[in-house]
C-alpha cells in the first residue's frame, strides 16, 4: 500500500494543508514544534481510529476550532482508496471510498502503518506493560479480531476487580466470582492463544532481523511469560491452567481487590544468546533488540497479508548511532516510509528518484 | 436560555429528559404541541397520567400490568413449570411476539454489574428463587442480554437454581438468521462454533 496524498484541516497546527508523498522515502523535515510529528499522527491515526498520544479525539483540533478533517488518498495494489475521518459536533465519522464506516474493520483490511517512536526503543528495557502495549497494539492493526476479544477480557476484568473489592467489605457477595472468572478464562485463553501464535511469527522475524542488525554476532530470542506453548494441543489444558490459578488466589486476590493471574500481566521476555536482555544486556544490545521487534512487523505483515505496511519513523534516527541508522535505512528501502527528523542529511542515503524530503514550518509545507 | 416563555422552556426540558430526544427534537415536538388542538393535548396528558396510576409491577413475575397480576401469569393456558429469566420488560414483548414460547416469565431489572455498584440484592433475584421454591418449576431459562454483565448474572443465578434440581438453561449466541458468516464479529463467529449442532 502506498500513500499518495494526505489532507490536514483543522488538524493539529494544520489549517488547510495537501501533501503528496513519494512511493518510497519521505522525509520530513523542519525545526522543533513545527508539526512534523502531528502529520505522522495523522497517517496513524487514519489507519487505527486512535491516536498513539492525544487522550481524546478533540485534542487534534487545531487552537480554537471544533472541528478537523483528514483524508488519505492510498494505492493498494492497482486500487485507489479515500479514507476520511471527520470530526464534528464532538462526533467521529468514518468514511471508506465515500461510504461510512462504523468500525475501522474496513480500513485495516487496505491501510495499515507501523509507528516507532524514541520511547519504542525502550520495549525491552522497560517494564512488562510496555511489552504487552507493544503486543496489543501490533497484534491488532494486524488481525481484525484481536480488540473486540481484549476489550471484553478488560471489561471483565474491571468488574472482577470492582467485585474483589467489594468482597472484602461483604464476604457474602464471594459467589459471584464464579460467574466473571467463567468469563475472564473465556476471553483470557482467547487472547492467549493469540499472543502465542503473533509471538511465534515475531520470533522467526525478530530473530531474522536481529542477525541483520547484529552482523550475525548475536542470537535474539523471545518467550511469552516463559515458555511457548503450542496452541492446539494445549488450549483446553490453558483453560484449566488459568481456572486453577484463578481459584488458588482466590484469597489473595480478594485482600488485594486486584487479579494477580491473567493476560493482563504477562510478558514477552526478550534473550539475548540466551540471557534476559533486561537484565544483562547493554543499552546497546537493547536498542538493537528493541529496532528487531518493531521493524519486524513489517514482515509479519507481509507475510500475513502479501503487502508491505507504512512505516512512520517518528525522531528515531536522530537517537541513533550512524551504523544502527544504515541498517535501519537499508531495511526500510522495501515499503513506503515517513521519516521525521531536525537534519536530513541522512537522506543522502537515498536515490533522488526514490525520495521526497518536504520542509514543515509552523504547519505549512515550504520550498526551498 | 431565555429564548422562549418560561412555558414552553419548561415543556422543552420535560420533553428532552426523555430517551432518545435531544435539545432539537424537543423543541419541534413542543411547537408541534403549541398548535395542536386541545383534545389532543387534554388526551396526551390524561393517557400520560392514567399510565402512572394504573401502571405497576407484577407482584409474581415484575414485568408491567394494570391489574393484579400481569397478562401472562393470570392465563391459565400458560405452562407454569417453565420460567424464562429477562433482564427488562421490553424482553418479554420481544420474545411474546415470537408467539413460541408458553411459559412464565421473571424481569430481573436489570443485571449485576459490580463496577456500578449493582448487586444481586439491587435486582429482582431474591424473589425468582423465593418463586421458584413455591412454584412447581422443571426449567428456568436465561434469556439475560449476552454481555459480560448479562452472563454473570446468569451464571450467579444458575449456580443459586441447580441445586434446587431444577433445570437452568441458557439462550444459544451465534449468527443472526439471513447474515453473512463473513461480516459476523469473531466473537459471535467464535460462539457459534461453540454452539454448533449436528443436522439430522
Amino acid at each position: 500500500m502506498i500513500i499518495k496524498a494526505l489532507r490536514l484541516n483543522h488538524f493539529r497546527n494544520y489549517q488547510e494543508e495537501v501533501f503528496h508523498f513519494s512511493d518510497h522515502i519521505n522525509v520530513i523535515t523542519g525545526s522543533n514544534a513545527q508539526g512534523k510529528t502531528n502529520l505522522l499522527e495523522g497517517l496513524f491515526f487514519l489507519s487505527r481510529g486512535y491516536s498513539h498520544r492525544a487522550l481524546t479525539v478533540s485534542d487534534m483540533a487545531s487552537f480554537e476550532s471544533d472541528h478537523f478533517f483528514i483524508q488519505a488518498d492510498l494505492m493498494k495494489e492497482t486500487v485507489h482508496h479515500k479514507i476520511c475521518i471527520t470530526y464534528q459536533n464532538k462526533k467521529k465519522s468514518l468514511t471508506v471510498d465515500d461510504k461510512k464506516e462504523k468500525s475501522h474493520q474496513r480500513v485495516l483490511k487496505i491501510y495499515n502503518t507501523i509507528l516507532f517512536e524514541p520511547d519504542d526503543l525502550r520495549i525491552v528495557k522497560a517494564g512488562p506493560e510496555k511489552r504487552r502495549r507493544f503486543m496489543n497494539e501490533e497484534i491488532s492493526g494486524m488481525l481484525p479480531g484481536y480488540l473486540p476479544v481484549l476489550k471484553k477480557y478488560r471489561k471483565v476484568l474491571a468488574q472482577r476487580n470492582a467485585l474483589l473489592k467489594n468482597i472484602r467489605y461483604s464476604p457474602s457477595m464471594r459467589p459471584l466470582l464464579a460467574g466473571w472468572n467463567e468469563q475472564l478464562v473465556d476471553y483470557g485463553v482467547k487472547l492467549m492463544a493469540y499472543r502465542l501464535d503473533y509471538l511465534k511469527q515475531l520470533n522467526r522475524s525478530a530473530k531474522a532481523l536481529h542477525d541483520v542488525l547484529s552482523s550475525n554476532r548475536e542470537q535474539l530470542s523471545l518467550y511469552y511469560q516463559d515458555n511457548v506453548i503450542d496452541r492446539f494441543v494445549q488450549m483446553e489444558a490453558m483453560r484449566d491452567a488459568f481456572m486453577e490459578k484463578l481459584q488458588t488466589s482466590e484469597t489473595k486476590d480478594i485482600e488485594r481487590g486486584t487479579t494477580h493471574f491473567g493476560p493482563h500481566v504477562d510478558d514477552i521476555i526478550v534473550k539475548i544468546d540466551g540471557r534476559d536482555a533486561r537484565k544483562y544486556a547493554s543499552q546497546g544490545q537493547q536498542r538493537t533488540a528493541a529496532i528487531a521487534l518493531k521493524l519486524s512487523q513489517m514482515d509479519i505483515y507481509h507475510e500475513l497479508t502479501g503487502d508491505y505496511p507504512v512505516v512512520l519513523l517518528d525522531d528515531i534516527l536522530s537517537e541513533l548511532d550512524a551504523h544502527r541508522q544504515q541498517n535501519i535505512l537499508s531495511i526500510l528501502g522495501r515499503s513506503q516510509a515517513f521519516i521525521t527528523c531536525t537534519d536530513s542529511h541522512f537522506a543522502g542515503y537515498y536515490e533522488e528518484a526514490n525520495k521526497k524530503i518536504i520542509h514543515i514550518s509552523d504547519g505549512h509545507q515550504i520550498e526551498i | 436560555m431565555g429564548l422562549y416563555p418560561k412555558a414552553i422552556e419548561r415543556l422543552i426540558n420535560e420533553l428532552a429528559k426523555l430517551p432518545g430526544i435531544g435539545d432539537k427534537t424537543a423543541q419541534r415536538l413542543a411547537f408541534h404541541l403549541i398548535d395542536a388542538p386541545q383534545t389532543d393535548i387534554t388526551g396526551l396528558s390524561e393517557a400520560l397520567l392514567d399510565m402512572k396510576d394504573k401502571v405497576r409491577l407484577c407482584p409474581r413475575c415484575f414485568s408491567i400490568t394494570d391489574g393484579d397480576l400481569c397478562d401472562v401469569c393470570k392465563d391459565p393456558k400458560r405452562d407454569k413449570s417453565v420460567i424464562c429469566v429477562v433482564e427488562n420488560t421490553r424482553d418479554i414483548f420481544a420474545i411474546e411476539r415470537t408467539h413460541e414460547y408458553n411459559g412464565l416469565y421473571h424481569v430481573l431489572h436489570g443485571a449485576i454489574s459490580p463496577i456500578e455498584g449493582i448487586g444481586p440484592q439491587d435486582i429482582k433475584a431474591r424473589e425468582l428463587i423465593l418463586r421458584l421454591g413455591e412454584d412447581d418449576v422443571k426449567e428456568v431459562i436465561m434469556a439475560t442480554n449476552p454481555t459480560p454483565e448479562g452472563e454473570a448474572t446468569a451464571m450467579y443465578l444458575g449456580q443459586l437454581i441447580t441445586p434446587m434440581g431444577i433445570t437452568v438453561t441458557r439462550l444459544a449466541k451465534g449468527i443472526p438468521i439471513g447474515a453473512d458468516v463473513e461480516y459476523t464479529d469473531e466473537i459471535t463467529l467464535i460462539k457459534a462454533f461453540e454452539g454448533r449442532k449436528p443436522i439430522k
